[in-house]
């Protein structure tokens, strides 16, 4: 059974690598596409051949689609994702879920309402390393986990990412989902408690862009997450999702993008490149969410999923706000 | 001719013993060691006499320097007398493994003769010293976050005396405080400290902290320190985040030699891989030659114990967060141990 995709908004530049994965797939097709800027529509409907493009998201929404995958900016997750569940769409929500725990459970609420799937796309749980991690981790070979040093660094993005108020914050809400999706996946410990320290410092920015959180997993696993946007344009790559368990029986280290091949080009503006392996994590992850689709079953990743992991980088902001270690 | 006398001949104290061999202008007179089967070899290595007492080096007037390799906690018991009888101090960090002795050790460097001066080591880095005088040229910008990892083995001293946090200050003030010192010397006196670690987890086989320091000038600093790792591991890394590009350095990248033998291949022994870092002068000769230029030159100790204890301070805010998980400002804590 071929699947019809719909992509609303490109504002969140994933959507283009969705919109590439799905033009590849055999078995679903993108049909149709909404954006409230008429450019950027226009753009990305002639770049990925997408049959039926408008600005009224009624009309796209009447289409017969059987999901739909939400790349706007943060802010209006909650509008799109509501509106999608109630035409009966199931949806592919970028991350973090949303910018309040008010719109996060609103969004969980009526799809579940609606019957329909919420996912929330942490593609980082479909990188090969972090799944063998996983399996490493609860099979125990770690004996008693003790502490977790994590790091999830990026470039500074453009546009409406260093926005609050369309964005919801900086790097700390940027990049503190990602790590602790991870986390919860892999060890089942949920975060307890949060310290975080946090600043601009590296850009003219109205934003955070460096943040360091420390965390309680559990009862006593501590940890540390360094979200800062900190790889200048001069680095050999965009950024960097780490991982390192310590335990009592074994230490884990994981790397989600090694920079496994180098490239120098005088004529390039990196002039020094460096490349990760060959999988593409979010062609998995919307096999997921198709997956799930076809077979009538929630898909791995929930709407709660990203619930827990937006709590933890708004209790960061909480305690960078009050000076202290705040509990969840 | 400076005149030195090594008390200690662990790992550390035969190193600092082979470093003042090699200087020239000093001669390693004693080896002192309650220890013999230790320290008789390196004294007989070195050319030096070996005694057990120290009342044997601190009675001897030629002795100018005192070289303290000691275990921690009894560092202020060697140090003390030897300031007292006008010998100069070189003492490995850290100073005492309290902060209340350490301060009294400052007090008495101050009014003495001779000095303590304190082997803070990554200070003589080449690859430290050359990202701080980098940043502080200003050349890649604002400093936003630095990342500093440090991780080893568990250490193995006599009667396992490292395994004793009372004693050893565990991994925060044994380990961590280089990059402490290091991270002070660069970028000035930190607001707040805040770290978790499991120093007070009852498990004397294992420690491991993750700290974070706020500098009073912004900057946000991150501290690994592992005694956690796989025995025979060593590797340190930092990684500064300026607004104009970034500097990383990680140990584990840098292998300038690496001898795979063979030896054992035709009983079925797997190949056994020995990574070196070959150099012509290692940090410890430099470190200590420093110290040897300063009393020649009459000038003050190269690391004054007092400026030492600045890294103290901080170690034990993060000894005294790790205890009630709340920040903590440095010199401010009460009595953590």
């Amino acid at each position: 059974m071929t699947l019809q995709v719909g992509i609303l908004s490109f504002e969140h530049m994933h959507a283009l690598s969705y919109a590439s994965v799905l033009k590849a797939l055999a078995d679903a097709e993108l049909v149709a596409a909404w954006d409230d800027d008429p450019g950027r529509l226009e753009q990305c409907g002639k770049e990925f051949e997408i049959p039926r493009c408008s600005a009224s998201l009624d009309e796209i929404l009447s289409l017969p689609l059987d999901g739909v995958i939400v790349c706007s900016r943060n802010t209006t997750h909650a509008e799109l994702v509501g509106r999608a569940a109630r035409a009966g769409k199931h949806v592919l929500c970028e991350k973090p879920i949303a910018t309040t725990v008010e719109d996060a459970r609103g969004m969980i609420d009526i799809c579940r309402r609606e019957k329909v799937q919420l996912m929330v796309a942490f593609p980082c749980r479909f990188i090969p390393q972090m799944a063998r991690g996983r399996e490493i981790v609860q099979a125990g070979k770690l004996g008693e986990l003790f502490a977790v040093k994590t790091t999830n660094h990026g470039s500074v993005p453009a546009g409406w990412f260093t926005q609050p108020e369309l964005s919801g914050g900086g790097a700390v809400l940027d990049h503190t989902v990602h790590v602790i999706d991870l986390l919860r996946w892999m060890t089942g410990l949920e975060v307890s408690e949060v310290y975080a320290e946090m600043d601009n410092r590296l850009y003219d920015i109205p934003c955070e862009d460096v943040g360091l959180l420390t965390f309680t997993l559990g009862e006593r696993v501590f940890g540390t997450l360094d979200t800062s946007w900190s790889r200048p344009p001069s680095y050999s790559i965009w950024g960097d999702v780490t991982l390192r368990f310590v335990g009592s029986e074994g230490i884990l280290e994981l790397d989600g993008f090694p920079q496994a091949l180098h490239i120098y080009d005088n004529r390039a503006q990196r002039q020094h490149s460096a490349l990760s392996g060959g999988d593409n994590p979010d062609a998995e992850m919307i096999q997921e969410f198709l997956a799930a689709i076809r077979e009538q079953r929630l898909p791995s990743v929930s709407g709660e999923d990203g619930l827990r992991a937006l709590e933890v980088a708004l209790a960061a902001y909480r305690s960078a706000r009050e000076g202290k270690a705040v509990s969840l | 001719m400076v005149t030195v006398a090594v008390f200690g001949a662990g790992t550390v104290g035969k190193v600092h013993a082979r470093c003042a061999a090699g200087l020239p202008g000093v001669r390693v007179k004693t080896i002192c060691s309650r220890r013999p089967e230790e320290s008789r070899p390196l004294a007989d290595e070195l050319g030096a006499a070996w005694v057990s007492e120290p009342e044997a080096v601190l009675t001897d007037p030629e002795v100018d320097l005192v070289v303290v390799a000691y275990p921690t906690h009894v560092r202020r018991e060697l140090i003390e007398p030897a300031l007292a009888v006008g010998k100069f101090v070189f003492c490995e960090k850290p100073l005492a493994s309290t902060l209340a002795e350490a301060r009294a050790i400052a007090r008495l460097s101050d009014q003495a003769k001779g000095w303590v001066s304190v082997g803070l080591v990554v200070r003589y880095f080449w690859e430290y010293q050359t990202a701080r005088e980098t940043v502080r040229s200003g050349r890649l910008g604002r400093v936003g976050i630095v990342l500093a990892s440090r991780a080893c083995g568990f250490p193995r001293g006599h009667d396992d005396w490292y395994a004793d946090f009372e004693q050893s200050g565990g991994v925060v003030l044994d380990l961590m405080l280089h990059d402490i010192d290091f991270l002070l010397w660069t970028f000035g006196p930190v607001e707040r400290v805040y770290a978790k670690g499991m120093r007070y987890a009852g498990r004397p086989e294992a420690d491991y902290a993750l700290i974070t320091l706020r500098f009073r000038s912004g900057e946000i600093a991150h501290l690994e320190g592992s005694w956690r790792e796989a025995p025979g591991t060593f590797y340190t890394t930092l990684e500064i985040a300026c607004a104009d590009g970034l500097l990383e350095y990680d140990r584990r990248k840098v292998q300038p030699l690496v001898f795979t033998s063979l030896a054992g291949r035709k009983e079925g022994v797997p190949g056994v891989v020995i990574p070196e870092m070959p150099e012509w002068e290692s940090p410890y000769l430099k470190e200590l030659r420093e110290v040897v230029r300063a009393m020649e030159a009459g000038g003050p100790p190269p690391i004054p114990a007092g400026e030492a204890l600045g890294a103290m301070e901080v170690a034990w805010a993060a000894l005294e967060s790790i205890r009630s998980g709340q920040p903590v400002r440095p010199g401010k804590e009460g009595g953590a141990r």
